[in-house]
């Protein structure tokens, strides 16, 4: 599955469960939006370390990064790659 | 102790550590600590024996002066320094810079801030705390209003905090404050700030029910220039700074209470066995005897949990649930067992001549520092995924 797809699919089903909404943008600020809290990032950070299968720094938990599902699977695949390169 | 693949059991290396400090602590630190408490006094003499004791250096890496300890053996050090130590203003002066000021430098500054900071923290030259609540900020941490306003290669700060441990006496800071409005938690940064930086004014030791020795004030900054330099991190980490900084701090300062838990513990065993009422130890009533089980049962279970995220964090483990949980659990079971102990110890206790009722005081604030249990709660409740 694609990693955006996933990505978007686990914010919806975490944090925009209790929500009358849950069509989400891929370029919607989660953060700004109220959806994922810092809290949340945990979440987020627990996810893609076990869905992706590798360590996110802390160095990264910045919102260049964590702005929106876009970042996010930029960001995921980005390191994934790196990862496979090792 | 083994099971399900835990070993929670320390090395002989561990274990003289633990001893090493607590010895330490015993001799160097405790004297003259009730008059301290009284006077309200802090010790720079006592923060340089602890620098050459190299307590500033347990997990700092070899090339800045430390030890380079993994984390169970920083937590049998520090169970040792909470054993030992009577002064728990020190100790907890300690904690601070350790894990509030080296972790966060250690963990996020670039290779020049490391180089400039943590050797001389590690030897006691500079001092060193953060600076988050605010008056109007305290659980609600990521609502902070100090602004950091870009201009150029520099920030602009301004604002003010409060209760801020070490304040008084602290050569840096890490500051943090708000750089980008409007992104919640993601807009805030930390910056290590100098004392003598224009702008930056320190207040008076702010006078708490407890932790006496340990100067704890307010810091106000009035178009205080920091330079890009200072900025610890990369812009919008201060969050994640936060977290992790509070995640060392629950997982090691508490270390420390579960070493006084067990000191506490002694003292009641000794007096309990020494002092005869109606003709007997008063260890023989149970009213007695259940009030030092019920210590021996929280000591043994925060021991378990100190240990069980030491050995977590050591796998790369994510440990924010269990420290919240360690948090909570250890700082309720240290105010509970030092209020224990005032009470089995009588007027005795309730004098200050015996050190318990200074225990006592001491230990209200592990309730409300590093967030109350009220947040731990929240916290644990919210990673629970109910």
């Amino acid at each position: 599955m694609d990693t955006k797809i996933k990505i978007r699919d686990f914010i919806t089903d975490t944090f925009l469960k209790t929500k009358s909404s849950t069509n989400l943008s891929d370029d919607l600020s989660l953060v700004e939006s109220g959806i994922i809290d810092s809290l949340g990032i945990l979440k987020v950070l627990s996810f893609i370390e076990a869905t992706f299968g590798f360590k996110v720094s802390e160095q990264d938990v910045v919102p260049e990064y964590f702005e929106n599902v876009n970042a996010l699977a930029a960001y995921v695949d980005q390191h994934r790659q790196g990862a496979k390169k090792h | 102790m083994e099971q399900s693949g835990m070993n929670f059991s320390l090395s002989l290396d561990q274990l003289e550590l633990r001893e090493a400090v607590a010895d330490f602590a015993r001799k160097t630190l405790n004297p003259g600590s009730l008059e301290r408490d009284a006077k309200r006094e802090f010790s720079r003499e006592l923060w340089k024996k602890c620098a050459r004791m190299n307590i500033f250096g347990l997990p700092l890496p070899e090339a800045f002066g430390g030890l380079d300890l993994d984390v169970a053996s920083i937590v049998a050090a520090m169970e040792g320094l909470g054993y030992g130590c009577r002064d728990n203003g020190l100790v907890f002066s300690i904690n601070t810079q350790l894990w509030s000021c080296e972790i966060p430098i250690l963990h996020f500054g670039s290779d020049e801030q490391k180089s400039k900071y943590l050797p001389k923290l590690c030897t006691g030259e500079l001092i060193g705390g953060h600076a988050m609540t605010e008056p109007d900020t305290g659980s609600d941490a990521f609502t902070i209003q100090t602004r950091a306003v870009r201009e150029g290669d520099n920030y602009r700060l301004n604002g003010s905090k409060i209760f801020i441990t070490n304040a008084p006496i602290a050569d840096i800071m890490i500051v943090f404050a708000r750089t980008a409005p409007g992104k919640s938690f993601m807009g805030l940064s930390a910056f290590i700030v100098e004392r003598n930086t224009p702008g930056v004014a320190f207040g008076k030791n702010i006078e708490m029910m407890g932790l006496r020795t340990c100067p704890i004030g307010e810091i106000a900054f009035n178009d205080c220039i920091i330079p890009e330099g200072n900025r610890l991190g990369k812009e919008g980490a201060g969050a994640t700074i936060f977290n992790s900084e509070m995640e060392w701090e629950r997982s090691c300062l508490f270390a420390c209470h579960v070493g006084t838990m067990e000191r506490v513990m002694e003292q009641c065993v000794a007096y309990a066995r020494a002092r005869l009422q109606f003709g007997q130890p008063i260890g023989a009533y149970q009213a007695i005897s259940h009030k030092i089980a019920d210590m021996k049962v929280r000591i043994e279970l925060s021991k378990l949990m100190v240990y069980k995220i030491a050995y977590s964090k050591m796998n790369g483990e994510s440990v924010s649930l269990d420290a919240a949980i360690g948090k909570l659990y250890i700082s309720e079971a240290l105010a509970a067992t030092c209020k224990d102990a005032v009470q089995l110890h009588g007027a005795y206790g309730y004098c200050a001549e015996y050190e318990i009722e200074r225990d006592f005081r001491d230990s209200v604030a592990a309730t409300i520092y590093s967030g109350t249990s009220e947040i731990q709660r929240n916290t644990i409740y919210r990673l629970m995924d109910l």
